[in-house]
């Protein structure tokens, strides 16, 4: 394979400058560290089935990977969760051993992505399941998954919102759930359907 | 290959960079005035129930 494997995009560096900036306790360190064990979660589940991570990008939004080999069905379902489920199984390990802040960043990393909206692995995950159903049922489902994602974006954008106004200043989940929605909206433009699948 | 070593290299001097110069910052007091997140209660908040949670089912499984 030739090209770039590993590409950052200008996004995910003011990311990481607004977190550097707001994180007074150093746990940039402790969610770097949750981040990896998800990532790697995902690439090894995706070379265990059978498919082939051809690149990774780094933005704002986390990390997208191109898959060479395609997934399609309960494996590319199973791929989407292996991120979650590596965190979840690091927060007991680490609990167990008696780091509970890295448990806590591993296990809100992971609940994190659990939530059914694109493009976290929890809206990725659901959007397989229309691969397994005939295409007569695929639109119809699309529909409906994509009205769901919308109203995930919606409730977290307004506890994001409760948030802001609760602790006087804590915008963290505010701006991702304008990510959210702003990735929603701009899903339904690009394609005019919705086409949540990808890791 | 050589072109991902080099990627991944320059990403990691540009973090390390941003990380140091909000270090720098913080230590010369010039961003007291941004608003204190409280992240770390709930992180902690929720390593402790993992740590609770584990310790319970431990208790459950092992007690008489």
């Amino acid at each position: 394979m030739t090209g770039k494997k590993f590409v950052v995009r200008p996004s995910f560096y003011v990311f990481w400058a607004i977190f550097c900036l707001f994180d007074e306790q150093n746990l940039i360190v402790l969610f770097l560290g949750a981040a990896v064990i998800h990532e790697c979660g995902h690439i090894l589940a995706i070379e265990a089935l059978g498919g082939s991570v051809e690149r990774v990008t780094l933005s704002a939004s986390g990390a997208e990977m191109t898959v060479q080999a395609g997934l399609y069905g309960l494996p590319h379902c199973a791929a989407a969760l292996a991120g979650p489920a590596a965190g979840i199984f690091a927060a007991i390990m680490s609990a167990a051993l008696g780091y509970s802040m890295f448990a806590g960043a591993n296990l809100l990393l992971s609940l994190l992505n659990l939530i059914p909206v694109y493009p976290l692995d929890g809206g990725c995950a659901l959007a397989t399941l229309t691969e397994l159903l005939p295409a007569c049922y695929a639109d119809r489902t699309d529909d409906i998954l994509h009205r769901i994602s919308f109203a995930c974006a919606c409730i977290v954008t307004a506890a994001g919102v409760g948030l802001l106004w609760y602790s006087g200043g804590n915008g963290s989940v505010l701006l991702i759930g304008v990510f959210l929605l702003q990735a929603n909206a701009r899903m339904l433009l690009k394609t005019g359907k919705c086409d949540m699948i990808q890791i | 290959m050589k072109e991902t070593i080099r990627s991944t290299f320059c990403f990691l001097l540009a973090c390390t960079g941003i990380f140091c110069a909000a270090q720098l910052l913080r230590t010369a007091d010039v961003l007291s005035f941004l608003p204190d997140s409280h992240a770390e209660q709930v992180v902690a908040a929720m390593g402790n129930m993992v740590s609770h949670s584990l310790s319970d089912g431990v208790i459950a499984v092992f007690a008489p």
